[in-house]
């Protein structure tokens, strides 16, 4: 047990002590990063072990987001309404995700490869829709809902906040994929007939994978509703935050839970520290072609060059005991 | 409601271009371009600087923006969906982030705002008492002419016999002589094309803008869904459902609800009858 985990409690325990040494600035790179980790671990949870690709994830983040940041929000309110408590609310978001999820997606995932990604797209655009032109005084139309409570104050005390759920997720997600369970679920990836040809009810496992990204995706997308403080149509139901989450998970090789924490950590700094050497548009235009070559040329994304390099390591050694 | 009839054909003519060379692409190749609606938007961008920027004659402005989306597909295919048509996630996955890349080019080269252009055909012309832009009517008429041409190509020609032999079964039109690749090839070059000259029109019946490729997409995948991805004919018939859907809503309910319908019809047709109204 201790020896399967000894990875993670060594980079817990680097992540702990790490904001004691860097600077505000990075701690809050670092808050985005984990945000944007648990998003793509969500992503990956179901599209990359089960392989339908879903391009609705802003759906249940947006969601999740929308419907907390609603019932605790204090101003710019026409109709007087009852705010709630964040510890009400929170649960309430992520139960909407869920909720939201169960209702819309799940009786898509009965139609199988590119339709599925086109229905969750077409969910979000109308959520995006529904949103700006249904009773604007509610949901602030165009422009969101500004001024939200935060969990905690300061960078530092959000950074374990995040750091916290980051784990508590990265951890779950785990022990699920490593077991019998995240087996199944490649098997779907690979071949969804034989896998339902040898007794194994498919829906089910999918429904499964489903869930635990929709809570994941909940819990993320209400979190970061609340350390943001605001919450508005074009940043939640937008492409680009889409291909965002699309691109650290697939950056950080899919299927793999490990691998898009990575990514998105990445993802974050890689934006940041660009940013002094190229201009606006062009460090967009430089990640979107970087993304695009990782894509083609490495598919399975960080995770597998470090198998790589690891396994030319261990043929090396091996190698040298045999003929030496 | 002679508005709606004549804008709504209008838009259900650009919508059937964009979604048959989408549908096309799915139904020889077996995978799904997103890009697509990025070579519309960049054809947009072409004509808009060939023929007002250049200052260049219409014909030859038409020349540059439809042989920049064909090159673009082809491109595409030949860089690396080819080697991918059995791994559709990565297609997937590629071609949406080619597609943003396009937008960043885009918004470099012209910037962000939105560009009215101006129209193609200038005037008037009164119908039944009501006034229409030429340059409206052109556009139906110019959309209906290419879905023509594509539909004869199909059913008439021999690379068409091989498309649709492709699009059946793999295997068998491999056997009895056909080269997919070629076929694969031509598929692309004829969508390009098609998304050239709508990115021409749609250009000039909404505005230019580096953004313009996602509300597109989203519309032809509702329409290649509706009508049952792969078939041309159903393509058509489904184009033009969501587009007098969408001019209907936008003239009587809310501009902002736009394409809420035509994703709704999606849905339904999704959940009761998945291949689509003339799908196999």
């Amino acid at each position: 047990m201790i020896r399967r985990l000894r990875w993670w409690l060594i980079a817990i325990a680097v992540m702990c002590v790490l904001p004691l040494f860097i600077p505000l600035g990075v701690t809050r790179l670092l808050v985005m990063g984990s945000y944007l980790a648990i998003f793509a671990m969500s992503w990956d949870m179901m599209s990359g072990y089960t392989g339908y690709v879903s391009f609705g994830h802003p759906f249940l983040i947006g969601l999740a987001g929308y419907v907390t940041a609603f019932l605790s929000h204090q101003e710019g309110f026409q109709p007087p309404h009852i705010i709630l408590p964040l510890y009400v609310t929170i649960p309430l978001g992520v139960a909407a995700a869920v909720g939201g999820g169960m209702l819309f997606f799940l009786p898509s995932m009965r139609v199988r490869g590119p339709y599925f990604a086109l229905v969750s797209l077409a969910f979000m655009e109308i959520l995006h829709r529904l949103v700006i032109a249904i009773r604007p005084e509610f949901t602030g139309g165009d422009r969101g809902l500004p001024h939200l409570p935060s969990v905690v104050m300061g960078a530092v005390p959000n950074y374990y906040l995040a750091l916290g759920l980051m784990f508590a997720v990265a951890l779950g997600l785990w022990f699920v994929t490593r077991s019998n369970v995240g087996n199944i679920l490649k098997a779907i990836r690979m071949d969804e007939d034989v896998v339902e040809a040898s007794g194994i009810s498919t829906y089910r496992f999918k429904r499964f994978a489903f869930l635990l990204s929709a809570v994941t995706a909940g819990l993320g997308g209400t979190f970061y509703t609340h350390y943001l403080a605001s919450i508005g149509p074009r940043r939640a139901f937008s492409v680009t935050f889409l291909l965002d989450i699309i691109i650290s998970a697939v950056l950080g090789g899919m299927g793999t839970i490990t691998g898009p924490i990575f990514g998105g950590y990445f993802l974050t700094f890689i934006l940041e520290y660009l940013r002094p050497y190229l201009f606006g548009q062009w460090r967009l235009l430089a990640y979107a072609l970087a993304a695009l070559f990782i894509v083609i040329y490495r598919p399975r994304g960080f995770y597998g060059i470090a198998q790589d390099i690891v396994k030319w390591f261990r043929r090396k050694r091996i190698g040298g005991e045999v003929y030496g | 409601m002679e508005q709606i009839f004549i804008q709504g054909a209008l838009l259900s003519g650009l919508y059937a271009l964009i979604a048959m060379g989408f549908t096309m692409i799915f139904g020889v190749g077996g995978v799904l371009n997103l890009a697509h609606a990025g070579y519309v938007m960049v054809a947009g961008y072409m004509y808009f600087w060939a023929s007002y920027m250049m200052g260049l004659p219409i014909g030859v402005s038409f020349a540059i923006a439809i042989a920049t989306s064909t090159g673009l597909a082809v491109g595409t295919y030949m860089g690396w969906v080819r080697r991918f048509l059995y791994e559709p996630t990565i297609v997937f996955v590629s071609t949406i982030i080619l597609a943003l890349t396009l937008e960043h080019i885009m918004t470099l080269a012209f910037f962000r705002e939105n560009i009215n252009v101006p129209p193609i055909v200038v005037g008037m012309t009164q119908i039944g008492g009501y006034s229409f832009s030429n340059n409206l009517i052109v556009a139906v008429i110019a959309s209906w002419i290419c879905i023509a041409i594509v539909l004869l190509f199909v059913r008439r020609t021999h690379m068409g016999r091989a498309m649709r032999a492709l699009a059946m079964d793999r295997r068998g039109a491999i056997i009895s002589g056909i080269n997919p690749h070629r076929v694969n090839l031509t598929t692309w070059a004829i969508s390009g094309a098609l998304a050239g000259v709508a990115g021409i029109f749609y250009s000039s019946y909404t505005f230019l803008t580096p953004a313009a490729w996602v509300l597109p997409l989203i519309m032809s995948f509702a329409i290649v869904v509706i009508g049952g991805l792969g078939s041309i004919e159903g393509t058509i018939i489904a184009a033009h459902i969501v587009g007098f859907m969408e001019t209907a809503t936008v003239l009587a309910i809310h501009e902002k609800l736009r394409s809420v319908p035509g994703l709704v019809i999606m849905i339904i047709v999704l959940l009761l009858r998945p291949k689509g109204l003339l799908g196999r």
